[in-house]
């Protein structure tokens, strides 16, 4: 799943063409889009709004996993409208805090310092792209992803040549994002099948609720059973999860802990060098 | 191999630095304040971050060497350790470092000279004892020596110490540059080893063990002395068996007299280093079952520990005289 965070309707019209995205209510100015493969906020311009649709996105779809990405446009001194550059570096020139994206997928653009500005500006830098937003997002989006599933990815739409001077044509926009989207899909994609596929099975909760329906636990115990059905969820083959249930009847609270923890000490030893030796 | 190489302002111009990056010529240099931006940042993930590290060229500050905890002595006088490197070309499973550090990118301090500087000044304030100084307590010693030169640094330093004795310990098979070098008696090549299903199933990119016992032979008969460190002893089903039969097939090809000493511990860790490396690896068995929590340390049982330890340095000391051995706790 990607989740794309723009601040123009302009920037946001290829993404919700090319992954056939419908509207799905708004939070205040920021408007959602969601599909199959990608969601999508637009948030409107400057860092606040920024960072407000995006976590407003992370509290609509809070699953863990997405791969969270910010297009937009940005300006740079004299690299050609429509290169495209991802963010090494995003900073804010009201803020001491620097991030730095770690890529863990080949990323077929140049990496670039971002640098995120109060209000548009002529002041052109050869070392970094200047827009309006990044910080706001990677900010956010921080407290839902971890720093290689957060991206920037601007493309140039001004330069010292060719300033928009209050002048944004929004179909050229649209067009240099779209021809990014195939590189961005691939690049999300390859980001993606990075992330740990550690997937804790539906055996771990109807045991878990099974057991929770005999004995009454505390917190400390739910909580301690659901982490050590995790652990027997890796360890047991599924044959032996269909029965392990049954072991535990006719045992009190005490006794069935101390069959779960007696087949872990077994399972882990047998497993951890399973084969061999 | 690195596609992205930080650079601290500070060591922007230093030559090291500089060539480094000439080994790398397409990857993207990026500056830095300071290495901790990148390396200490939170929310960052160490196991995704290992499939393609990054490097981080740095100027170590404050104190670079400092005295080691009591359990890890090897028989001197003084123990101190010094890390000219953070995280490690290997992926074992048992290591600390995952849970310790946040990032898994590499940080090369490439002010060597620093080090040098205060390892002397340690060493000559205490002229009438034995200091023994640790390397490869936060990265491999070796693995990357041909990217920081660090074991061929260091070997003239410590050849203008001969009260002082320098520890490598490695894990790598890429020994070439000791064996272009004329052996120093104060310098033990410090070898971890674990039986092969140990190393199959936990030491992940590591050199195998056969591997390593041909590095060993190869650096005995040019003269080095050798440290062996079965650290950790991992716990598993038949492990007894499988560790007497390890130490006696290890033994047996290491000629007695290069070997300077051997350690033996067992898998453990603070709490909070463990809770994050289980976080990361939640389907690892090895940090499931058999460990209890004692005194603010994950380790196995004491009785597992005592049977375990006495078996393996029962076997051990069938071959080796018993002031080679140390155990750490």
């Amino acid at each position: 799943m990607i989740h794309f965070v723009t601040a123009l309707d302009c920037e946001a019209s290829p993404i919700i063409h090319r992954y056939g995205l419908k509207p799905c209510g708004n939070h205040g100015r920021a408007r959602f889009f969601a599909g199959d493969n990608a969601r999508l906020v637009v948030s409107g311009v400057g860092q606040l709004r920024s960072a407000i649709a995006t976590t407003a996105l992370g509290a609509r779809f809070p699953e863990t996993g997405p791969i969270w990405l910010n297009v937009g446009i940005a300006g740079h001194r004299e690299a050609e409208l429509g290169t495209g550059f991802i963010a090494n570096r995003v900073s804010s020139e009201d803020a001491k805090d620097v991030y730095y994206p770690q890529t863990v997928a080949p990323a077929p653009w140049r990496g670039i310092s971002v640098r995120t500005l109060r209000a548009p500006s002529m002041e052109y830098r050869f070392d970094c792209l200047s827009e309006m937003e990044a910080f706001g997002f990677y900010t956010a989006a921080l407290a839902t992803a971890t720093l290689e599933f957060i991206h920037v990815f601007k493309v140039v739409s001004d330069n010292a040549t060719h300033s928009l001077e209050g002048k944004l044509s929004k179909d050229s926009v649209s067009e240099r994002i779209a021809s990014h989207l195939d590189s961005i899909e691939r690049f999300a994609q390859a980001t993606l099948e990075n992330r740990p596929g550690v997937e804790v099975s539906d055996w771990v909760e109807v045991t878990r609720l099974e057991i929770q329906s005999i004995h009454h636990l505390s917190a400390t115990y739910k909580h301690k059973l659901a982490k050590q059905l995790k652990q027997l969820s890796h360890l047991l083959t599924n044959g032996e999860k269909k029965v392990f249930a049954d072991r535990f009847k006719g045992q009190n609270k005490r006794e069935v802990f101390e069959t779960i923890e007696r087949e872990i000490d077994s399972l882990s030893a047998k497993r951890l060098c399973s084969g061999l030796g | 191999m690195f596609e992205r190489i930080y650079i601290e302002d500070t060591v922007r111009d230093h030559c090291r630095t500089v060539g480094i990056l000439k080994k790398f010529p397409t990857a993207e240099a990026i500056p830095c304040s300071r290495y901790g931006e990148i390396f200490n940042l939170k929310r960052q993930n160490f196991r995704v971050q290992k499939a393609k590290p990054a490097l981080i060229l740095a100027e170590k500050q404050g104190t670079k060497v400092l005295p080691t905890p009591a359990e890890y002595g090897l028989g001197a006088d003084r123990h101190y350790y010094f890390s000219h490197m953070l995280n490690c070309l290997y992926d074992c499973r048992y290591c600390f470092l995952q849970g310790m550090y946040r990032s898994s990118n590499f940080v090369l301090f490439v002010n060597y000279e620093d080090f040098e500087s205060e390892i002397k000044e340690v060493a000559n304030a205490h002229p009438d004892e034995t200091c023994i100084f640790f390397s490869g307590y936060d990265c491999d010693s070796l693995a990357l020596e041909s990217l920081t030169g660090f074991a061929g640094h260091f070997l003239q330093t410590f050849r203008e110490l001969p009260n002082s004795t320098l520890e490598l310990r490695t894990k790598s098979a890429k020994v070439s540059s000791l064996l272009e070098a004329k052996p120093l008696t104060n310098v033990v090549v410090a070898f971890t080893l674990s039986p092969d299903p140990v190393a199959q199933a936990l030491e992940h990119k590591a050199p195998t063990l056969s591997a390593r016992i041909r590095a060993i032979k190869k650096l005995a008969s040019h003269g080095w002395k050798i440290g062996l460190r079965f650290d950790p002893l991992i716990y598993f089903v038949n492990c007894e068996k499988v560790y007497r039969d390890f130490v006696d097939e290890t033994l047996k090809q290491i000629p007695l007299a290069a070997i300077h000493s051997i350690t033996l511990g067992l898998f453990r860790s603070p709490k909070t280093i463990f809770n994050n490396m289980e976080s990361l690896y939640p389907e690892e068995p090895l940090f499931m079952g058999n460990l209890k929590l004692s005194n603010g340390i994950v380790r196995y049982s004491e009785e597992v520990e005592t049977r375990f330890a006495e078996t393996a340095e029962a076997q051990i000391l069938k071959h080796v005289p018993e002031d080679l051995l140390f155990r750490q706790q």
